[in-house]
C-alpha cells in the first residue's frame, strides 16, 4: 500500500490537516517544479490528484 | 569394495554401474545447469556448488543398486540423507536469491524464488533417479544396457524440467501506451498515476505496452497472481534492459489486471525495443508453480445426464 509523504498543492485551501507536510506553490507551473524536486529528493513517485494537487507517494517495498 | 581392485584389468559388474550411473547423473546435471538470461548461477563457484552437488546425487543413486543387490538395506537409508542434503539446496538458494533480490532495479518477488529454489531442489532428485536406473539396468542386463539407458535418459531429463510458459496460456499482443491526464493507459487498462510532465514524456517515449489475453478461465487465475506478474516484469528487465535507476517509482515497470476481463497490461520501460524480442521474452516468462491454479476443473459438476460442464456463468 502506498504512503502519501508530501503534498504539494497550488490551491491550499483544497489541502486540509492529515499527517503528510503541505507544501504551497505560488502557481501550477512552480507547484509542478517543486513536486519533481521532491520526487528525487524523497525517491517517492508523485501523483496528480484533481488536475492540481501533487502527492508523493512512498510504494510498499513489493511495489518499488 | 573388491571389484575396484582390478579395475584397470577387468573390472567388476557392480563397479562399472557405479561409474556409468554418476558419470550419467553428472552429465545430466550439466546438461540442466544452463546459465541463461536470468543469470543465475552466472559465477564459477555457483557453478562448481551445483555440478558437486549433481555428483553427490549420481553416486548415491547409483550406489544405490549394488548396495541393494548385496542386501545392504541400510543403504537406503543414505538416499534420505540425500532428500535432506537437497532441501538444504532448495533453502540455500532461496536465501541467496532473497538477498540479492534487495538490490534488483526490477524484484523477482517471492513467487519467482520459490520456484527457482524447487527447481534446484528437484533437478537433483532427476540426477539421482537417472543415476539408479543406468545402475540397474547396467547391474541386471549388462554395461552396454546402463549405457543406452544413459542415452535415452539424457535428453528425457531436459525435457521433465521443462515448465510450460507464459504462451501456452495467453495471447500476447503490443497495445499503445496513452495519456490521459495524469492516467497512464494501455490500451484501455489504466496502469499507473504520473502526475509529472517529465515523467509521462520519459514513459511515452520509452514505455512499451503490452496486453495478455488469458486463453481460458484457469489461466486467468493464474494471470491474476501477484507473484506471476512480478515474473512477468522481471524477465521483461532482465533479458532487454531495464530504464531506470534506484529511487525513480514513477519509471517502475507494472502490470496491471484489468477486473472485469482477466486482462493484463503490462507497462515497461526497456532498452532493447525490438518487438519479437519483446514478445519473445514475455512468451517465454516461466509459469510459477505457485500461481498454477486449475479452479474450472475443480469447480465442473456433473449434469444429469453424465456429462461434465462449467459451473462458473463466466
Amino acid at each position: 500500500m502506498g504512503k502519501i509523504v508530501a503534498v504539494v498543492t497550488a490551491v491550499r485551501e483544497e489541502v486540509a490537516g492529515g499527517g503528510a507536510p503541505v507544501f504551497s506553490a505560488e502557481n501550477p507551473a512552480a507547484a509542478e517544479r517543486m513536486a519533481q524536486e521532491l520526487e528525487k529528493a524523497l525517491d517517492c513517485a508523485a501523483c496528480l490528484i484533481g488536475g492540481k494537487h501533487y502527492v508523493l507517494v512512498e510504494r510498499s517495498p513489493d511495489s518499488r | 569394495m573388491s571389484g575396484w581392485e582390478g579395475f584397470w584389468q577387468a573390472p567388476d559388474r557392480d563397479v562399472i554401474a557405479v561409474v556409468l550411473g554418476t558419470a550419467v547423473g553428472l552429465i545430466s546435471r550439466i546438461l540442466l545447469l544452463r546459465s541463461d538470461y536470468r543469470q543465475y548461477p552466472a559465477y564459477p563457484h555457483g557453478r562448481l556448488i551445483h555440478l558437486s552437488l549433481g555428483l553427490i546425487a549420481g553416486a548415491l543413486g547409483a550406489l544405490a543398486v549394488p548396495a541393494l543387490m548385496a542386501e545392504e538395506y541400510t543403504a537406503i537409508t543414505f538416499l534420505s540423507l540425500a532428500a535432506q542434503q537437497f532441501r538444504e539446496v532448495r533453502n540455500m538458494e532461496r536465501n541467496t536469491l532473497r538477498a540479492i533480490d534487495g538490490q534488483e532495479l526490477v524484484p523477482r518477488g517471492d513467487s519467482y524464488i520459490e520456484g527457482i529454489a524447487v527447481v534446484f531442489e528437484g533437478r537433483n532428485y532427476v540426477v539421482m533417479l537417472a543415476a539408479f536406473f543406468v545402475s540397474l539396468l547396467s547391474v541386471w542386463i549388462g554395461w552396454w544396457a546402463g549405457v543406452a539407458a544413459g542415452a535415452a535418459i539424457l535428453p528425457a531429463t531436459r525435457l521433465l524440467m521443462r515448465g510450460r510458459r507464459v504462451a501456452d496460456i495467453a495471447d500476447i499482443s503490443f497495445a499503445p501506451v496513452r495519456m490521459d491526464g495524469a492516467g497512464v493507459y494501455v490500451g484501455d487498462i489504466y496502469m499507473v498515476n504520473v502526475g509529472l510532465e517529465a515523467d509521462r514524456e520519459l514513459i511515452g517515449r520509452a514505455g512499451i505496452g503490452l496486453v495478455l489475453v488469458p486463453k481460458d478461465d484457469d489461466a486467468r487465475v493464474t494471470l491474476a497472481h501477484a507473484g506471476q506478474r512480478q515474473a512477468i516484469l522481471y524477465d521483461l528487465s532482465a533479458r532487454l534492459g531495464v530504464y531506470r535507476d534506484e529511487g525513480e517509482p514513477a519509471l517502475l515497470p507494472q502490470a496491471k489486471l484489468d477486473l472485469a476481463t482477466g486482462r493484463v497490461g503490462v507497462l515497461a520501460l526497456v532498452r532493447e525495443r525490438d518487438r519479437d524480442k519483446v514478445l519473445t521474452a514475455v512468451r517465454n516468462v516461466p509459469l510459477l508453480e505457485a500461481a498454477v491454479r486449475h479452479p474450472a476443473r475443480a469447480n465442473r459438476k456433473r449434469k444429469e445426464h453424465g456429462r461434465w460442464e462449467k459451473s462458473s456463468p463466466s
